[in-house]
């Protein structure tokens, strides 16, 4: 019933504004569930496969970044900062998990130049520091990446993916996500060097990784050579979940 | 050289079906180019333009891009046109490492062990201080591949660029500088060439008493399009009194002889002939190169004309056995002994083989 009527909100920004909270609850649990556990206990009706669950993901914050925000606030319920150290309160491991990948994901989406992003920024540095350690976080990769899109710290160019190694749903959502950051920002020289390092250890997989991280990857690689990359056949969601 | 379309790319039916060429080609989206073509497309732009710059300033992307590129003959052959194209030594980005240790493992397909032996050269090897299981992987990974003179030039740049480290050097098994020996056309941009004429190469060379080997060490690293290091130079001079100085070594003398006069000659064209490889070249470059290649002739001509002078002495007689073994270079050299009984007496010693 509460998927079915996020549907019916669908396209509409001053419905996704109204009901912000409880849509941006409904995303945080389903993408638990769906994302990170992989072992289908949501109870979808037949008819709702996860294709479209994900194509109404993209509908609702592509629509409107407005859940971003409480993405945000999520995850800083479920971290402590103390200086520079970032870590997450005892049991909320999981919840900063989806949280940082919620999101990631709703970044993504967001034009770069909107005022929406800037609010999202300010929020941001208010609490996590600029030269925040992010070390020994389970959602070490979906903050190391969130940081880059935000504060665009140099340091951040090094971050390591050696212990990245998610369950396949997760590292097709976290591909498609960057392949989305990439193809939504111009690049007039060249896109960081943590998303062509993220390139190269996607496939260093055995066994290989779904062709449609390989896409997003390729995506990425294009718009480091300069390849109009911003049309949605480059690295679009629709098609590719369904082979899964 | 064969042409890369000309590989045989069967394995494309054989792979894990999550990433074929069919699959990253047939996108939903019919209307719109799919993203491999986009970057094969703009590798090829790169390369037709000769925007040599632009093609080192993203060297990160291109070799990024490799893992996917091999998976198909037509993106291998615009990976690999656009890294030779660069002529930037050690084009490939370090984070590949691990990567191409997985590409060559034994249970790879033979395709993809020959994609990462076509790509080998092009790998920056003074990055890999500890890899010495990596060389050991490539050279078990080459002799499993057929082989085409393509494959060939690969080996031995890669061999040379290896051998030319230090830390590397000793972890090239014995059988790989038999790949020498297949003297493949050199292309006129190889870093391995250059390297491998580094004095300690040269001494490697010589101590694995092989005189072919050796031979076609130096066809391959003599070249006009390099000038060598000197201290690499003084190597090869005494490792040609030391190796070809028997009288029937004739036919080695005739061949690399025959060499430096071809060098020689294509050095006398000038300078416009080779700023195709490098356009710094300057006239005191091709002077410099002349010089070496004029010495090594010198020495050449030297040794050749000593080993007349013993076969025209008659009788020869080769006293045996009669052997000393003197410790020479931290090495032990066999010595043989001839003797000319006719008027005057004389004695001589040339490095013997057993």
């Amino acid at each position: 019933m509460i998927y079915l009527r996020i549907e019916q909100i669908g396209g509409d920004p001053d419905a996704i504004q109204l009901y912000r909270k409880p849509i941006a609850t409904f995303f945080l649990w389903a993408t638990g569930i769906e994302i990170l556990s992989e072992s289908q206990r949501f109870d979808w009706q037949s008819d709702i496969t996860r294709h479209r669950y994900l194509e109404l993901w993209d509908r609702i914050h592509l629509t409107s970044p407005a859940p971003a925000a409480i993405y945000l606030d999520a995850f800083f319920s479920y971290v402590d900062v103390d200086y520079d150290r970032v870590t997450e309160y005892p049991g909320s491991e999981e919840g900063a998990r989806v949280a940082s990948l919620c999101l990631l994901r709703a970044l993504s989406g967001i034009d770069p130049t909107s005022a929406t992003l800037e609010d999202i920024h300010k929020s941001y540095v208010a609490v996590i520091p600029r030269a925040a350690n992010f070390d020994g976080l389970r959602c070490y990769h979906a903050i190391s990446a969130i940081h880059a899109v935000l504060v665009r710290n140099r340091m951040r160019r090094f971050f390591d993916w050696a212990n990245y190694k998610p369950r396949a749903l997760e590292h097709i959502f976290f591909a498609n996500t960057l392949a989305r950051v990439v193809r939504k920002r111009e690049w007039p020289k060249k896109v960081p060097r943590w998303l062509l390092r993220f390139v190269i250890h996607s496939i260093s997989y055995d066994p290989q990784p779904p062709v449609s991280i390989a896409i997003d990857c390729l995506t990425i690689i294009a718009a480091d050579l300069g390849c109009d990359v911003s049309h949605p056949g480059a690295s679009g969601l629709s098609g590719r979940y369904a082979r899964l | 050289m064969r042409r890369f379309a000309s590989r045989s790319f069967g394995f494309e039916r054989e792979v894990r079906s999550s990433l074929t060429a069919v699959d990253l080609s047939n996108r939903e989206n019919s209307g719109q180019p799919d993203v491999l073509s986009l970057i094969s497309e703009k590798l090829e732009t790169l390369v037709t333009t000769a925007d040599l710059n632009q093609i080192s300033s993203k060297y990160k992307a291109i070799t990024a891009f490799f893992p996917y590129a091999v998976w198909q003959s037509k993106t291998l052959d615009a990976f690999l046109l656009a890294v030779r194209t660069s002529k930037r030594h050690g084009f490939m980005w370090r984070c590949i490492r691990p990567l191409i240790a997985t590409l060559l493992n034994k249970e790879s397909h033979v395709s993809l062990k020959q994609a990462v032996i076509l790509a080998s050269p092009h790998l920056r090897w003074r990055d890999f201080p500890n890899s010495k299981e990596l060389v050991k992987l490539l050279a078990a990974a080459a002799s499993a591949i057929p082989y085409t003179e393509e494959v060939g030039m690969s080996v031995v740049d890669t061999l040379l660029q290896i051998a030319s480290n230090d830390s590397l050097r000793s972890s090239i098994p014995l059988d790989m500088w038999s790949w020498l020996n297949e003297r493949p056309s050199l292309p006129a941009a190889c870093w391995g060439r250059y390297l491998g004429s580094r004095q300690n190469v040269v001494r490697s060379i010589r101590r694995l008493e092989d005189v072919e080997t050796l031979k076609s060490f130096l066809l391959l690293v003599w070249s006009e399009w390099d000038g060598l290091y000197s201290e690499g130079l003084q190597e090869m001079s005494f490792s040609i009194q030391l190796e070809l100085g028997k009288p029937e070594m004739w036919h080695h003398r005739e061949d690399l002889l025959r060499h430096l006069d071809h060098i020689l000659g294509q050095l006398d064209i000038g300078t416009e002939h080779l700023r195709q490889r490098d356009p710094d070249v300057n006239e005191s470059d091709i002077q410099r190169r002349k010089d070496q290649y004029e010495t090594l002739r010198e020495v050449l001509l030297e040794v050749e004309m000593e080993a007349t002078e013993i076969l025209t002495r008659k009788p020869l007689r080769l006293a045996v056995p009669f052997h000393l073994l003197i410790p020479m270079d931290r090495h032990e050299v066999q010595l043989d002994i001839y003797v000319c009984n006719s008027s005057p007496v004389s004695i001589a010693a040339y490095p013997g083989y057993s």
